[in-house]
């Protein structure tokens, strides 16, 4: 049975992972999947692989399993290494024919290589741990905001799109907000971990606030062209967040914050 | 809040209100109804809009435009009172599709209204919610981009666009709906100087040779001058309503809404203090030169060669 | 020491270039070579076309962006030097535009008292800061500490940030846009609010600004920037007084200037008064030939 098991498919349990609330578990996603992309020194490589087995471990699923998820991407993960190690510029180690390895190919090759690897790994927690329907339930919800009108599957394409297309405005606005605020005297690069946690909330909070305020005036854009969704839907069991749910999301968004301000 | 009549139990009315194109009876709107943070928004406006024409809105910040602009399509719905588009009460859930198509909106952020990758798609976002077959959203598609002037840019991603091509981008949207009417929420609030007159002459050339009806909302009193019709709301109570000359013939009114006269009107209301023979037609830069123009013109002392 | 520098150069920007994204394929200068100095207790209008280079040029006056190449000092010193751009924000206050997104606090007080207290200044000299740029932008301070900035018109919210800025009290403001998006009464109060701190407190202010008349009314210098370099700079009568240059780019005279220009009268108007008067003087001119002329 375990042989057949494909990236990410669902594997009911009763795991602190596995009751956490999907919504609060693609946060934790989407703030530790750019913690690994932004991570450039070893110690956090060495925090974000911890914490990586720390989550395998949690979600009580046999190890094998998860090492499984990340067979169709190996072909992937292995080319990546070799592109690296053979097309960067730099000194030398190894000949073949024309082409030569080099040692700074082999540093960022294995980065890359390990970052591919952990992204992958924890991706494939979400949904080994989620069920499908919760997952949708959770996206639905996750992006009630800006649909405001409950979501079925074709609208998740086009939330995804949408969240495509705000990504480079949403990155465009937090470094304004990051300027705006060390103009006012923040200064992200220095202080205890814990102080400089404390100062990410002049940034969170409007950068936030105004993602709301797009999300707004994006649903009065798309409904002013005629885009409506079906009536809205109930579910036999709702969503509820808790607060381990947000212990959780808190976690890796605090983990995330680090990472960025350190880098 | 007394006085009001819940939507459900208002008489529809059969006459004037709905013979008209757009028609606006008695429209309240409240912030927050019901809660601590209740406010008044729009307080009793009536008034109407004819097929065709183009009417500005002004009035200062939290004067209502903008909320009065989102019932025209019915995305805020009336406390109290009614709007009446093309003869469709926007009360009714099940006009809304026709009242979308009918009355179009730009808003005044040109990024927060673009939904998809790139122009082309963007475009065609509003016809494939009317789901149009894909031969005519095509079509639509190209006529829209045309009419905006973005054939060029068809398969640009929106970030790569300036202001001006941005909110191009938002009239070509709007006009794949192929509405009757533009409703425009201080389209050009956030250009500059060159793209705000790329906007305004887009947006011209549509109502005067499409015949699409166009109601701008507007802080730049240089806007409404152009308008053949000029609303001014303050505090949410419509306070004016008529021709721009009329209006900047009463500076005082303006002055107490929040507003001023555009600086080439202001300069004719001085000069004609001073004895000089301007006319009240004066609204913008061109008319008062071409009239200054007239009286100055046989002066010989003038440099010819710069008129 | 600030005292010293009264009308003499408070920032010095030599030879400046900046090149984005340096060392990648998308590198692109969007400042090359431009040498220029702020005067303290001036008013400077910085204008040009979109994508000139205003904004990143204010960014070096305090220290978010470091010169690729040249110089940048201010009150003497280089805005390099680390431990100077720590102290440097306390010297030259920036707002970007639409500063009122970068609101954050539960109350509108903890916004504006956020800048001073950065400081670490003691408990009742933030509260008299905070209250005093509070007032200068016309907000009332007791209302300011229990009202959220999340619960204030656009106008307060923006006047709300700009306090933020003022209530560290730096010597120099740099302002980008600060009026936009306000109605005209709101735009005409604000700007006031600063050509006032100017005149009656001695700020220096670098206003960037697409509004000529605006620039016409306010500003003691203008500089004008193309693609990253110095196009024009002068006083508001030198720039506007030659016209072509600017029309070619793009930019637009203000008002009562490009009336004169219209009718072929010589001379530069910045005011409507001005352009009144010399209309008037014109067709006095005229009247003097034709006794029967109006």
């Amino acid at each position: 049975m375990v042989e057949n098991i494909v990236f990410g498919q669902y594997i009911p349990g009763k795991s602190i992972l596995h009751r956490l609330d999907p919504r609060a578990k693609i946060f934790c996603l989407l703030t530790f999947i750019p913690a690994v992309l932004v991570a450039g020194h070893w110690p956090f490589y060495v925090l974000l692989t911890l914490l990586t087995v720390f989550f395998i471990v949690l979600s009580g699923l046999p190890r094998r399993i998860v090492f499984q998820t990340l067979r169709p991407f190996w072909f992937i993960l292995i080319l990546t290494f070799l592109l690296q190690v053979f097309f960067t510029p730099g000194e030398a180690f190894l000949q073949a024919g024309i082409f030569q390895a080099t040692k700074e190919g082999a540093v960022l090759g294995g980065l890359l290589f390990w970052r591919l690897t952990l992204i992958i790994a924890v991706s494939s927690l979400l949904t080994l741990t989620t069920s499908p329907l919760d997952l949708t339930a959770a996206v639905e919800r996750l992006l009630a905001p800006v649909a405001r009108l409950g979501v079925s599957a074709p609208e998740l394409a086009m939330m995804m799109t949408v969240a495509i297309r705000f990504l480079p405005t949403l990155l465009r606005e937090a470094l304004t907000i990051k300027k705006a605020q060390q103009a006012r005297g923040v200064d992200f690069n220095s202080g205890w971990p814990w102080e400089r946690l404390a100062k990410t909330i002049p940034l969170l909070v409007p950068l936030f606030a105004g993602a709301f305020g797009r999300a707004e005036e994006l649903a009065a854009a798309m409904e002013a062209r005629g885009y409506r969704v079906g009536a809205k839907r109930t579910r036999l069991h709702p969503l509820r967040f808790a607060w381990r749910d947000l212990a959780a999301a808190g976690f890796t968004a605090a983990v995330f914050a680090l990472v960025v301000l350190a880098e | 809040m007394p006085g009001f009549i819940s939507p459900q139990n208002r008489p529809l009315r059969g006459s004037a209100v709905d013979d008209y194109y757009i028609g606006i009876d008695n429209l309240k709107y409240v912030y927050n109804r019901g809660e601590p943070g209740e406010k008044a928004a729009l307080d009793g406006i009536s008034a109407r809009v004819d097929r065709g024409e183009f009417i500005a809105v002004v009035g200062a910040n939290g004067s209502g435009k903008s909320t009065l602009a989102r019932h025209l399509n019915a995305l805020l719905l009336p406390v109290a009172g009614c709007v009446m588009v093309n003869g469709l009460d926007t009360r009714r859930p099940e006009n809304l599709p026709a009242i979308r198509r009918e009355v179009a909106m730009i808003f005044q952020n040109p990024d927060n209204q673009i939904v998809a990758a790139t122009v082309e798609e963007d475009v065609a976002f509003g016809p494939e919610n009317l789901g149009l077959p894909p031969e005519l959203i095509a079509r639509r598609v190209d006529a829209a981009l045309k009419a905006a002037g973005l054939e060029q840019l068809r398969t640009v991603p929106p970030h790569f666009l300036s202001g001006g091509q941005k909110q191009r981008l938002a009239i070509a949207c709007a006009l794949a709906m192929q509405p009757g009417c533009l409703v425009c929420d201080e389209p050009t609030a956030m250009l500059d100087p060159a793209g705000r007159e790329e906007i305004l002459n887009t947006l011209l050339r549509l109502n005067r040779s499409e015949k699409v009806t166009l109601i701008l909302i507007t802080q730049f009193m240089e806007e409404a001058a152009l308008a053949r019709k000029v609303w001014v709301l303050d505090k949410g109570r419509l306070v004016f309503l008529g021709a721009p000359a009329e209006l900047f013939a009463r500076p005082e009114l303006l002055t107490a809404c929040g507003l001023e006269l555009p600086a080439p009107a202001e300069l004719a209301r001085r000069l004609r203090a001073a004895g000089w023979p301007l006319s009240l037609e004066i609204l913008t830069l061109d008319d008062l030169v071409a009239q200054l123009r007239r009286i100055l013109g046989q002066n010989p002392f003038l440099n010819q060669n710069m008129i | 020491m600030l005292e010293n520098y009264n009308g003499k150069e408070i920032i010095q920007v030599e030879s400046l270039t900046y090149v984005y994204a340096a060392g990648t394929p998308l590198a692109a200068a969007a400042l090359r070579d431009v040498s220029l100095s702020v005067k303290k207790g001036e008013f400077l209008v910085l204008a040009g076309p979109t994508g000139s280079g205003k904004s990143t040029l204010a960014q070096h006056f305090n220290g978010l962006l470091l010169p690729t190449a040249g110089i940048v000092r201010v009150a003497g010193r280089d805005t390099r030097v680390k431990n100077f751009r720590r102290r440097l924000w306390q010297l030259v206050g920036l707002a970007f535009q639409y500063p009122e997104q970068q609101l954050f606090a539960e109350t509108v007080f903890d916004d504006v008292a956020f800048g001073p207290r950065n400081l670490r200044l003691a408990a009742e000299e933030v509260e008299k800061r905070a209250a005093a740029a509070l007032e200068i932008v016309g907000l009332d301070p007791r209302e300011a500490k229990e009202r959220s900035p999340f619960a204030l018109s656009q106008g307060q919210r923006r006047r709300a940030a700009l306090a933020g800025i003022l209530a560290v009290d730096p010597a120099v403001l740099v302002l980008d846009e600060p009026a936009a998006g306000l109605d005209p009464r709101g735009r005409r109060r604000l700007l006031g609010v600063f050509k006032d701190l100017q005149q009656r407190r001695g700020k220096t202010i670098v206003l960037i600004t697409h509004d000529m008349d605006n620039a016409a009314s306010l500003a003691d210098r203008i500089v004008v920037l193309k693609e990253g370099r110095i196009f024009r700079e002068g006083t508001p009568r030198e720039v506007f007084g030659d016209p072509g240059p600017l029309l070619e780019i793009g930019l637009r005279l203000p008002v009562p200037a490009e009336i004169l220009r219209r009718l072929g009268i010589e001379g530069v108007a910045l005011t409507l008064p001005e352009a009144e008067e010399r209309i008037n003087e014109a067709a006095a001119g005229m009247r003097k030939r034709r006794p029967n002329f109006i």
